[in-house]
């Protein structure tokens, strides 16, 4: 027996979201509102009901706090919130945090949110942040080390020069990404893209062009996590939790992350394979990200992931598809929460509501980005810094 | 002209790490237990827990283990050197435990490659700060 005594003991009950924009025009306490009450609604419960609140953020606090959006909502009891600092590698470590919290009995129903206004206000501090330079920043900023391409480029550059991948692999993940998105009413990027265009888009931080990179975005996804037992008696199908990983230790070679090590517990923990699984959105802030997060956690051989994506396994009838909302790269920049929604909307009866199906799902590709009958979806954040197995029930 | 580009914060664990690059010199801490060096420069050894150490001096050359190169600017300060090179340098003799960040300069930006060799250059940009970037070894 596996000690996982979490297992399957709580659900998603509630996904809700904005619009994806450069420019929301209103603040992030008002966003947050927005897509908590529509996954509240959607969940079937009242503001009442929820009892924790859950959020994140990357290094510098650019959201409303949890306690004060609860103000915001008018929560009436608030058992427990917390705001961590740990950005995109934490977007399943949030659902895993609420999901501990529902099982340990401290709270009932929490709200998990993400909202930023990232195009239209963070990008202009940017430069501000550059010059603060304590702790292991020191031995970076210095140098020039400001883009986040910056950092997770040496990754990719790394396993280039180890496994012979190239940019035009990349190009390949990029493109089918944007596929996904164009199936995807709030994408923000939904125009064609082709091979080319990624070969002839310019470089950011070499070896990423512009198409590598992901998108800035002003907006917010919410979720609610319930227990497994009061999830049945909710207006959707269960999304049950099997397991979670919340944290990641330091990984000295940076031609693999920590899913080599986070990878082999997780599926142990849910009793399943890499094999069982039916989607993954895989944190992708730059193309190879999302490559290397894919062979650490097991689903594709160390190395072989560019031969992997020229295949085309990722796409939406492929062996595993693979952000199936765009991702990071083409849907939008909501740390990942985004990518738990996507997850959830695959599992759930009528599946995803937000393709360009007009009634039922077909799975016509030029409209339908619904996956057929899948199981069991994985999610992870950015370098596997937590990730998720989620069951449909 | 006045250097303008963000400069380290020392603390109490690194600060020998940046007054020695101001005497040109490279240095790590080596730790008096097991002999590990410590990379980045911290009180505790991660690998025996030994708090006691030395501060050595280093080889001042070492490999490319990986690199980027910054096109696109984001900081306003740094507009007049793109395109650089900012690599990761594994340090000789420190068993691949000190890997420093760092710049590649006076070798085009093309021609950097994995597993190049390189060597120290100590850049006094002010007074107070010098820091240490690597040129291709010849």
């Amino acid at each position: 027996m596996v000690d996982n005594p979490i297992k399957d003991k709580t659900a998603v009950v509630g996904i809700g979201w904005t619009a994806f924009t450069r420019r929301s025009g209103t603040s992030t306490a008002a966003l947050a509102a927005q897509a908590s009450l529509m996954a509240i609604e959607d969940a079937g419960l009242r503001v009442e009901d929820i009892d924790g609140v859950v959020s994140y953020y990357h290094k510098h606090n650019d959201t409303v706090d949890p306690k004060e959006l609860a103000h915001y909502l008018g929560i009436p009891r608030l058992d427990y919130h917390l705001l961590h600092d740990g950005g995109g590698s934490w977007n399943a470590g949030s659902i895993v945090a609420a999901a501990a919290l529902v099982h340990a009995g401290l709270c009932k129903n929490v709200l998990v949110y993400r909202s930023k206004n990232t195009y239209s206000e963070g990008r202009a501090t940017a430069p501000k942040r550059a010059h603060e330079v304590t702790g292991a920043d020191q031995f970076t900023t210095p140098f020039g080390m400001h883009h986040p391409a910056a950092n997770f480029g040496q990754y990719a550059t790394a396993h280039m020069a180890r496994y012979g991948t190239t940019t035009l692999d990349f190009a390949h993940l990029a493109v089918t990404e944007r596929k996904h998105a164009m199936l995807n009413k709030k994408a923000q990027m939904r125009k064609p893209m082709t091979i080319e265009d990624h070969q002839n888009s310019r470089w950011i931080v070499y070896p990423f062009r512009l198409l590598d990179c992901c998108q800035q975005t002003d907006g917010s996804v919410a979720v609610v996590v319930s227990s497994a037992e009061r999830a049945r008696d909710l207006r959707h199908n269960p999304v049950y939790i099997m397991a979670g990983i919340g944290g990641n230790a330091y990984v000295a070679d940076l031609w693999q992350t920590y899913g080599v090590y986070s990878g082999p517990r997780l599926f142990e923990m849910a009793e399943i394979t890499p094999k069982d699984v039916s989607v993954a959105e895989v944190y992708d802030p730059f193309t190879f990200m999302c490559m290397t997060h894919l062979e650490d956690f097991g689903f594709v051989p160390k190395g072989e992931i560019g031969p992997w994506v020229r295949e085309g396994h990722n796409a939406l009838d492929g062996d595993l598809p693979v952000n199936t909302h765009g991702g990071l790269l083409s849907e939008a920049h909501i740390h990942g929460l985004n990518h738990i929604i996507e997850a959830v909307q695959q599992l759930r009866t009528e599946g995803v509501v937000d393709d360009l199906c007009d009634g039922p799902h077909t799975f016509d590709r030029s409209v339908c980005r619904q996956v057929k009958e899948p199981q069991i979806a994985f999610v992870c954040g950015e370098g596997a810094g937590s990730a998720i197995l989620l069951r449909k029930g | 002209m006045e250097y303008t580009k963000p400069l380290p914060t020392p603390d109490q664990d690194t600060l020998p790490f940046w007054e020695a690059c101001k005497q040109h010199e490279l240095k790590a801490q080596k730790c008096s237990s097991c002999s590990s060096y410590r990379w980045r420069p911290r009180g505790l050894c991660p690998k025996c827990r030994s708090w006691e150490f030395q501060w050595v001096p280093l080889k001042g050359t070492g490999t490319v283990y990986s690199y980027v190169v910054v096109h696109h600017v984001t900081v306003p300060e740094f507009a007049d050197d793109v395109p650089y090179v900012i690599a990761h340098v594994t340090i000789d003799g420190t068993d691949d435990e000190v890997r420093i960040t760092t710049n590649i300069i006076d070798c085009p930006w093309e021609n950097v490659q994995v597993g190049m060799r390189v060597t120290v250059v100590f850049d006094d940009v002010t007074p107070e700060f010098t820091l240490p970037k690597f040129r291709p070894l010849k």
